[in-house]
């Protein structure tokens, strides 16, 4: 198997280009995204080649414990980004989101590699951290979709929601259709994803795979794998977050608090 | 009887009711009146257990909302909020939405019978298919307080049940809302920011302050 061409630092200052491109283009039209896009730049490449090291640090180790570690550690910063993307801040929505999608993920790739690609002992972070950072990466904005919809759906329909409870409704039964309509929201963009994945789209590990010398039938089983995983992954974590968002939003005595 | 103790309520730290004691004996027919953003509404919400006092107590017949209590407790006290809300389906769904959460055994109301219903509150016109969102607000607001009705509690909350409706809703249901009273004894609380509404005799009018209720003669 031959394995990936080396992209020399020297190669990898002519990507950055690109960005000076895309920095001329701000200042000329007034976007003022100058400071995103270097703080963006800057981020991308500290906390890629960080992942780096760690990565190497931890595939010598070879602890298990060391790995699911990292691996929670980076469901943290995913439900940090999750609740920054959520505009409700008077709900500190930060501990559901983090418990929902560490039970959601765990779970999932788990499955993937101890159950489906049958990794031998299931923890090795060579399969672990990256499938594990795919499902993360890829159902962020699910957990964001569905919190949101279910905080702004309770306030716009407020009334709705009374009226429920006054006729002698529980929180669960007056919330009912928000629940199902925030986790449905959360669960359409994984489904649509599997709609345009490879006519409008390469996904990244496919294309790694083959750059990296895979024959393309199995890059595309892995691909299968994650695609369908990611589906589940979402499904459960919007679930999760939704049910425990919503055990925030009402009282014990079933009323509504946002 | 309801009891309000020493109930204290804000809005985004602004104050609504201090120190606020009232008891109303179960029967009482209650006018209640006063300038808009006095808290009349505020007052409804914590009676219907739908907001908590900040300090004080609020008790149906010696019952205060918990956990436990919660629902059936809200199903005591029928609250009409200002706007009419209807969900989405049609008329009979609407009215029916009253039968959703009762205890188990209670069977929803026959079709004839509804009809029968409507028509004392002149809607006798109207298909129980037709979606309950077209409505005009007067009819909503006839639909509404059927469906509270169904229900059949001890208490009415009533939050200006009148001020958007045209003269003959209006006629109608404040016709109903006195012969609930006369005929059943049912607790009646009505809010009202307009000084000449005509409910008849038989209520009792207040005016709201932000520590006490007083009675108009």
């Amino acid at each position: 198997m031959q394995t990936a061409t080396d992209i020399s630092m020297s190669g990898l200052l002519f990507a950055a280009v690109f960005i000076l491109l895309a920095g001329i283009v701000s200042l000329r039209l007034h976007l003022k995204l100058e400071k995103d896009l270097f703080w963006g730049t800057v981020r991308t490449i500290t906390q890629l080649f960080l992942m780096g090291y760690i990565l190497r640090f931890i595939f010598v180790l070879d602890t298990w414990y060391l790995i699911l570690l990292l691996y929670v550690v980076m469901i943290a910063f995913a439900a940090s980004i999750a609740k920054g993307r959520i505009k409700e801040k008077t709900l500190n929505v930060f501990l559901p989101t983090f418990l929902s999608m560490l039970l959601s993920y765990m779970v999932v790739t788990w499955f993937m590699t101890a159950v489906i690609v049958q990794v031998q002992p299931w923890w090795e972070a060579k399969y672990f951290i990256p499938l594990g950072g795919m499902v993360i990466g890829n159902s962020i904005s699910a957990v964001a979709i569905s919190v949101e919809r279910l905080l702004s759906d309770l306030r716009k329909r407020r009334a709705e929601v009374e009226l429920h409870l006054s006729l002698g409704a529980t929180a669960s039964q007056a919330s009912g259709d928000f629940f199902r309509g925030a986790v449905k929201a959360g669960m359409i963009p994984s489904i649509t994803a599997m709609m345009g994945v490879g006519l409008v789209w390469l996904p990244g590990m496919m294309t790694g795979q083959i750059i990296a010398g895979s024959d393309p039938l199995l890059a595309v089983r892995y691909q299968i794998m994650i695609m369908l995983m990611l589906v589940g992954s979402a499904t459960i974590a919007t679930i999760l977050v939704v049910y425990f968002v919503r055990q925030k939003c009402f009282a014990a005595d079933h009323r509504l608090l946002v | 009887m309801i009891s309000i103790q020493n109930l204290s309520f804000s809005y985004n730290k602004q104050p609504v009711l201090h120190n606020f004691s009232w008891d109303i004996p179960s029967g009482t027919f209650v006018l209640l009146q006063g300038p808009s953003g006095c808290g009349k509404s505020t007052l409804l919400r914590l009676l219907a257990g739908l907001s908590v006092p900040r300090e004080g107590s609020v008790t149906h017949n010696g019952k205060t909302l918990s956990a436990e209590s919660a629902t059936q407790l809200r199903r005591s006290v029928a609250y009409m909020q200002q706007i009419p809300v209807m969900v989405e389906g049609s008329i009979r769904e609407n009215v029916l939405l009253s039968f959703r959460y009762a205890p188990p055994g209670t069977l929803p109301l026959q079709d004839e019978k509804l009809r029968i219903l409507l028509e004392r509150l002149h809607l006798g016109n109207l298909s129980l298919d037709a979606e309950g969102e077209e409505l005009s607000v007067g009819q909503k607001q006839r639909l509404t307080f059927l469906r509270l009705l169904l229900m059949k509690p001890d208490v009415y909350l009533l939050d200006e049940p009148v001020a958007s409706l045209d003269r003959e809703s209006a006629a109608v249901l404040m016709e109903q809302v006195t012969a609930l009273h006369r005929d059943e004894r049912k607790t009646i609380i009505f809010v009202s920011h307009v000084e000449h509404t005509s409910v008849g005799e038989a209520a009792r009018r207040f005016r709201l302050y932000r520590d006490h209720a007083e009675e108009l003669r």
